[in-house]
């Protein structure tokens, strides 16, 4: 069963959210609460910290997609330090050229 | 009966009880204070009475002694004895309690008067004159002696009677002393009765529903949930089963719905594979020296979102389609569907697989936000093994050589979502060579330690049981799959394969 942990702070121009573990058809749904509930409190700029990030399938690029579209061109969402093969996976789908990837 | 007023009239019958049998006790503890009281009375009046026969005795001597000695010292036993009978006679009147008693002391009284004036009294007179021989001879005369006998009779009948009453008052008390012992052992008994009553009764009202109520939840809690639950008992009771019954009912509802909505699951799975099936015509004639196969395993418990297509175009032309749409369930199975047909129309009209791709990409952005998926098409010319392909964010197909493996890369994002856009790239399929695309279920399938099974196994996989016969290369790869993973796989995976022979 896979497991996910998130943690997010706010700093002094976005709200980083750190993750730690997978992103599968499982864990997906709580990302979004996740997200979406920071962009409704508000938050522009997410940096999504993806060092602890070991797995990323479909439903968690459809989860980063979406909460992308919903920040809109005024925000900005920011994947930093993902591990290759997420990389791989981002690249391969295209969503490297709709997010912003720090590596 | 509410169970509550049922205890509340076991307490008050015991309650009672123990107020009438208190009553009773009291009543008999007294009866036998006044017993004994009299008994003691009674006691201290008889030896009243011997004393005062001894009193008048005294009397009687004295007179004599001096009747016939004329010795004034004879006097002092009489003069005593007048006190000490006086004063016992007042007490015994005051303690003698019965009429009959009574009267006798009056008698007594009236004889020892009588005594005094016709006896004792002349009697002193005669000896104080010094007429002593007349003195004799009055003490032995008849009245004064016959006198006396009188009051000695009336005492004896006294004593008699005072002894009978006595005795009677020692009987009773006996009589009232066995009474109280049969009222203790009546109220012991009664007390034991009443609490193994109490115990029953308890028992019968309260612990055993209780306990069959118990037993019950247990049942329901051990998963028999059509028994109802009812239990015999006080209405508390019985309601307190009505509602457990009731919550039973509820979850065994709830577990239907569920098992209910699960069919629903399968059923569609089994329209969307119907489906999928008819919607699956013959690949048609393939060219000779080529072979194609194909196969998608779904995932446990839900409807597959992955589907692909082989099939022969107009042009004579072999069409390879991989669909991998993200999510599981009747709709995006349905859609998937519709993807590759819209697909397949495109490619049989002789599109390039980069246009057809755009279609794709009108039919989800009716579909709205967050559905996408990822494809790869491809075209190849069975004349001369040219290969025309688009991948839209799909895991890169792969062409294996006899000096190695190619990839088929992306040529543009992943459809629905993003800009849309693909472009056509090309590769050559040589004699010997064999195309290979899947889906990410099956290079992301795990074994018991969590690793992936990986692109890089396939491609060895791949290498390793090249041939002409696609149907065999396919099968090779899920066969391993299926060693690596036993216990099933998390997403949908396909693997479709092409070979050129000759």
């Amino acid at each position: 069963m896979a497991e996910l942990e998130l943690e997010s702070r706010p700093s002094s121009d976005a709200t980083i959210v750190v993750v730690r573990g997978e992103i599968d058809m499982a864990t997906a749904p709580q990302v979004r609460d996740v997200l979406n509930q920071l962009v409704d409190a508000g938050a522009a700029r997410i940096v999504l910290d993806c060092r602890g990030l070991d797995f990323l399938d479909s439903s968690g690029i459809g989860v980063l997609i979406a909460v992308s579209k919903r920040l809109g061109d005024d925000g900005k969402l920011r994947i930093e330090a993902p591990q290759a093969h997420v990389r791989k996976v981002l690249e391969l789908t295209g969503v490297i050229d709709h997010v912003e990837i720090a590596p | 009966m509410l169970l509550r007023r049922r205890l509340l009239l076991l307490f008050v019958a015991i309650v009672a009880g123990v107020v009438v049998l208190g009553a009773g006790a009291t009543v008999v503890i007294r009866q036998r204070d006044d017993a004994q009281a009299r008994e003691r009375k009674l006691s201290v009046a008889l030896e009243r009475v011997a004393r005062l026969q001894t009193a008048y005795s005294d009397q009687e001597t004295g007179v004599r002694g001096f009747a016939l000695t004329g010795q004034e010292a004879f006097l002092q036993p009489y003069t005593d004895g007048r006190t000490r009978a006086a004063t016992l006679t007042r007490q015994l009147r005051a303690s003698l309690d019965t009429e009959v008693l009574r009267e006798q002391l009056q008698r007594v009284q009236q004889a020892g008067t009588s005594w005094r004036r016709d006896g004792a009294e002349p009697q002193i007179a005669l000896g104080r004159e010094g007429r002593t021989q007349e003195a004799a001879d009055a003490v032995a005369n008849g009245t004064a002696k016959a006198s006396f006998d009188r009051l000695r009779t009336r005492l004896g009948a006294l004593a008699t009677r005072t002894q009978a009453e006595s005795d009677a008052a020692g009987r009773q008390l006996d009589r009232v002393r066995n009474r109280l012992t049969i009222l203790f052992f009546a109220v012991a008994g009664l007390a034991i009765v009443g609490a193994v009553a109490a115990a029953f009764l308890i028992r019968r009202w309260v612990t055993v529903p209780i306990d069959t109520l118990s037993d019950e939840v247990r049942r329901v809690r051990g998963g028999a949930l059509d028994a109802p639950i009812r239990i015999a008992g006080p209405p508390e009771l019985a309601a307190l089963a009505g509602d457990v019954d009731s919550m039973r009912g509820r979850i065994r509802q709830q577990l239907l719905e569920s098992e209910r909505s699960r069919l629903a699951v399968e059923q569609s799975a089994a329209v969307v594979l119907t489906l999928r099936s008819e919607l699956e015509p013959d690949v048609g004639k393939i060219a000779d020296g080529w072979t194609v196969a194909g196969t998608l395993r779904a995932a446990e418990g839900v409807v597959a979102g992955d589907c692909y297509d082989l099939f022969v175009t107009h042009q004579d032309d072999i069409a390879l389609i991989v669909i991998d749409i993200a999510g599981h369930g009747a709709t995006e199975g349905i859609l998937a569907l519709r993807c590759k047909e819209v697909l397949r129309t495109s490619l049989m009209a002789g599109a390039e697989p980069g246009d057809a791709l755009d279609a794709t990409a009108d039919l989800l952005g009716d579909m709205g936000d967050e559905v996408f998926l990822t494809a790869f098409v491809a075209v190849i010319d069975t004349a001369d093994g040219r290969v025309r392909y688009a991948n839209a964010g799909h895991p890169p197909a792969m062409v294996v050589r006899a000096d190695g493996t190619s990839e088929l890369g992306p040529t543009g994002p992943l459809v629905g979502l993003l800009a849309p856009g693909w472009s056509t790239a090309e590769t050559i399929i040589q004699p010997g060579d064999n195309l290979c695309a899947y889906t990410d279920g099956l290079t992301e399938v795990r074994n018991g330690d969590n690793a992936f099974f990986g692109l890089d196994r396939l491609v060895e996989l791949l290498q390793g049981s090249r041939c002409d016969q696609a149907q065999a290369v396919v099968k090779h790869c899920m066969d391993e799959v299926e060693v690596f993973s036993p216990n099933g796989l998390r997403d949908d995976a396909t693997i479709v394969v092409l070979c050129r022979t000759g």
